[in-house]
């Protein structure tokens, strides 16, 4: 029971991270492969905020962590990627601009802060068992955190004009056009809230692997995309419920086969949804050719 | 007719006169030129961090040849290439390197990258050292290619020998997925067959690098009971692991290491105060440990942070190289390549040196000397070019000075 408490707290911070990759690709329609490195962003802006040089405790130091990286993903959309994607949209193109961002951010982050791994200042690390599980105080935290936050983006999507016009552009871009929506301002919303979902979970992520490189973001990536896609890309519901299989298959996968093959069985997962359900868990039925 | 016909011949006397002024002014100016050192590294993803450390190991080395003279007066000019930690991108950067820089040497690889380009640069006879551990190369002869580090295979042995000695007889292994950490696996369980030693846990002998957490392999680790666990991992790694690792109980279980556990960096990783009562690391011996403080001070001087495992190697490594290129007045490595064993095997009339400068002055005395380094003695076998040294059980604080608590004979381990 332990390995499934344990793989809950992984899903816990792989379905703030997931939830932030899918809302951006269900408006934009292009995958943001640079989305790794808003992960590494917030947790180094945390680690300014609660190390060097403001001394923060470590809770609103997520907060700015995830604020900072809120910003850094608007400024990248207004003057990097919306530029490239104005010019030529297409999933392809996209994804080669966003992948070269990735790699351009990683050898940048090196070059600002480092190679050497850093550690977030917290402290308190106790273990508690509630019910079969054993849990520290941090990991029911952060569930307690991912709750709220799957809470309030719920409200954002369903009782919110921006969250209606996300939902819409998300249908039918040309369409959400033609009504009158402001799809330029939404896109730009959406990069905020996404690359703030990814700050903070990038902060999570530093706290719960205690010590963090530059490639904190880009390791975890393919657990988020593994997540988005069981789900079904562009559905936020299917993004949490594919953090949540894979984040406890992971865990509880290895107490039966190596520890090297966890990560495979992501991809055995991925190819599975992938023959069977190919728009994934959540991902609505395609229509057949030839009906509207 | 006869105009052109001496315009031609004109023409190519111009030509001539040209090559051969700048034939001279070519000769010239290389004895002024820099000596291009190659440095072969992942310097960025996963091994980014350590691949940078490594490759500020030559880098101090240079400066401290640089400082004393030079090599017969050249400069060293060290250039860094990106393997990524990948055999496909090591054979492009080997290529590039080769077409652009002229190396007298190359220094570096790991067991990750080194597969397709170390036989290219064999094969251009370019004098290669080093830091692959794997023991695929134990008995490969490669006449240019020299290493830096010691067998994988000896160092596993060691660490299962260190454990058993301890009466530390069921242990559990945990290694990352990483090629450097897999190389000493094989040789651990081979030793564990000749000891009274029992491997409890081996499920955890390839964790994945960069998961968010490890709590299931730590807590199926301790439900086996180990009385210790043999241990490499990256240092990003480590402190995730061995932070659960005391969470959830395991904290009062010894833990063996490695070279790679030997670092100030790790020991930080690991947790500074614990790793105290914790952690003993297994690594070459040497017996210059003056020279190893003096160098850890360099080092941490020069790049704001301790040395990493194998940075004192590289470091050995290029001053070698050096010695050997004065040894034989040559750069040309395939030259003084035959000089290497020259600087580095002991025997009567030998002085030994632990400096690149006391070596240069003393080669430039017509004296034999014997360079024995800050990682190891540097003593290579003769047709392998490999290293088999005795190792140590060291402690090691966060600031990387090291305290030797025991022995383990090479004679030991040849037994096993």
């Amino acid at each position: 029971m332990n390995a499934l408490g344990f793989g809950l707290v992984d899903a816990s911070i792989l379905a703030i991270a997931a939830l932030g990759f899918t809302l951006q690709f269900g408006v934009t329609n292009y995958v943001n492969f640079a989305y790794g490195a808003f992960l590494t962003f917030g947790a180094y802006m945390a680690l300014a905020a609660n190390v060097e040089p403001f001394h923060l405790s470590i809770w609103p130091a997520m907060l700015i962590g995830g604020v900072c990286t809120a910003i850094f993903g608007l400024l990248l959309n207004q003057f990097f990627l919306a530029p490239f994607v104005a010019r030529r949209r297409g999933l392809i193109f996209a994804l080669i601009v966003t992948f070269t961002l990735s790699l351009m951010l990683g050898d940048i982050y090196i070059i600002i802060w480092g190679s050497d791994f850093k550690e977030l200042d917290y402290s308190g690390t106790v273990a508690h068992e509630v019910g079969p599980f054993l849990w520290s105080n941090y990991d029911i935290a952060f569930m307690f955190i991912t709750g709220v936050v799957l809470l309030a983006v719920h409200l954002l999507l369903t009782r919110t004009s921006l969250g209606r016009s996300m939902r819409a552009m998300g249908d039918d871009l040309n369409l959400a056009r033609v009504c009158g929506i402001r799809t330029e301002a939404v896109v730009a919303a959406t990069w905020g809230i996404s690359a703030f979902l990814a700050g903070v979970a990038g902060v999570m992520l530093a706290i719960e692997q205690r010590t963090f490189t530059t490639t904190l973001g880009d390791n975890f990536l393919f657990l988020i995309l593994g997540s988005v896609i069981l789900g079904g890309i562009g559905r936020p519901a299917g993004a949490v419920i594919g953090a949540v299989v894979i984040g406890v298959a992971v865990q509880i996968g290895v107490l039966f086969i190596p520890s090297g093959l966890a990560p495979v069985l992501v991809f055995v997962a991925l190819i599975g949804v992938m023959l069977l359900r190919p728009q994934g868990l959540m991902g609505a039925t395609p229509r057949p050719p030839g009906q509207l | 007719m006869l105009k052109a016909n001496s315009a031609i011949a004109t023409l190519v006397g111009l030509v001539l006169l040209t090559a051969c002024g700048g034939g001279q002014s070519s000769s010239n100016s290389t004895a002024n030129q820099p000596i291009n050192v190659g440095a072969m590294f992942p310097l960025t993803g996963p091994h980014g961090p350590a691949g940078q450390a490594f490759l500020a190991g030559i880098q101090l080395a240079a400066i401290q040849i640089n400082n004393a003279g030079g090599v017969m007066g050249r400069k060293l000019n060290v250039v860094p290439k990106n393997t990524n930690g990948d055999p496909v991108d090591a054979v492009t950067a080997v290529r590039q390197m080769l077409a652009a820089d002229n190396p007298s040497v190359v220094i570096g690889f790991s067991g990750g990258d080194y597969q397709d380009a170390l036989p290219i640069l064999n094969q251009a006879k370019v004098v290669t050292l080093t830091d692959v551990g794997d023991p695929v190369l134990d008995h490969q002869v490669m006449p240019y290619s020299f290493r830096a580090v010691p067998s994988d295979a000896l160092e596993g042995t060691a660490m299962a020998w260190w454990a058993s000695h301890e009466g530390w007889n069921r242990v559990a292994l945990v290694f990352d997925a990483d090629t450097a950490s897999q190389t000493l696996v094989p040789s651990i369980q081979a030793a564990a067959s000749s000891l009274p030693l029992t491997i409890v846990a081996s499920n955890s002998s390839d964790l994945p690098t960069g998961t968010p957490s490890y709590q299931t392999q730590v807590q199926a680790i301790i439900a086996t009971h180990p009385q210790a666990v043999l241990t490499q991992v990256v240092e990003n790694d480590a402190g995730t692991f061995y932070s659960e690792w005391r969470n959830l109980g395991g904290g009062s279980i010894p833990v063996i290491g490695s070279d790679t556990t030997s670092t100030g960096a790790w020991v930080k990783a690991f947790g500074s105060a614990q790793a105290q009562n914790e952690l003993v690391s297994v690594v070459p011996s040497t017996s210059t440990s003056a020279a190893g403080a003096q160098f850890v001070a360099a080092y941490t001087s020069q790049f704001n942070s301790p040395p990493r495992s194998l940075s004192a190697n590289d470091y050995d490594a290029l001053i070698v190289a050096s010695l050997a290129m004065i040894a034989a007045h040559s750069t040309d490595p395939s030259v003084y390549y035959r000089s290497i064993p020259a600087v580095t095997t002991p025997g009567p009339g030998v002085t030994v040196v632990t400096s690149f400068s006391d070596g240069a002055k003393l080669l430039a005395a017509g004296k034999k000397i014997k360079y024995e380094g800050i990682s190891s003695p540097m003593t290579f076998d003769p047709t392998y070019h490999t290293l088999a040294v005795p190792f140590q059980a060291v402690k090691t604080n966060d600031q990387g000075g090291i305290t030797v608590i025991g022995e383990i004979p090479a004679e030991a381990l040849a037994a096993i």
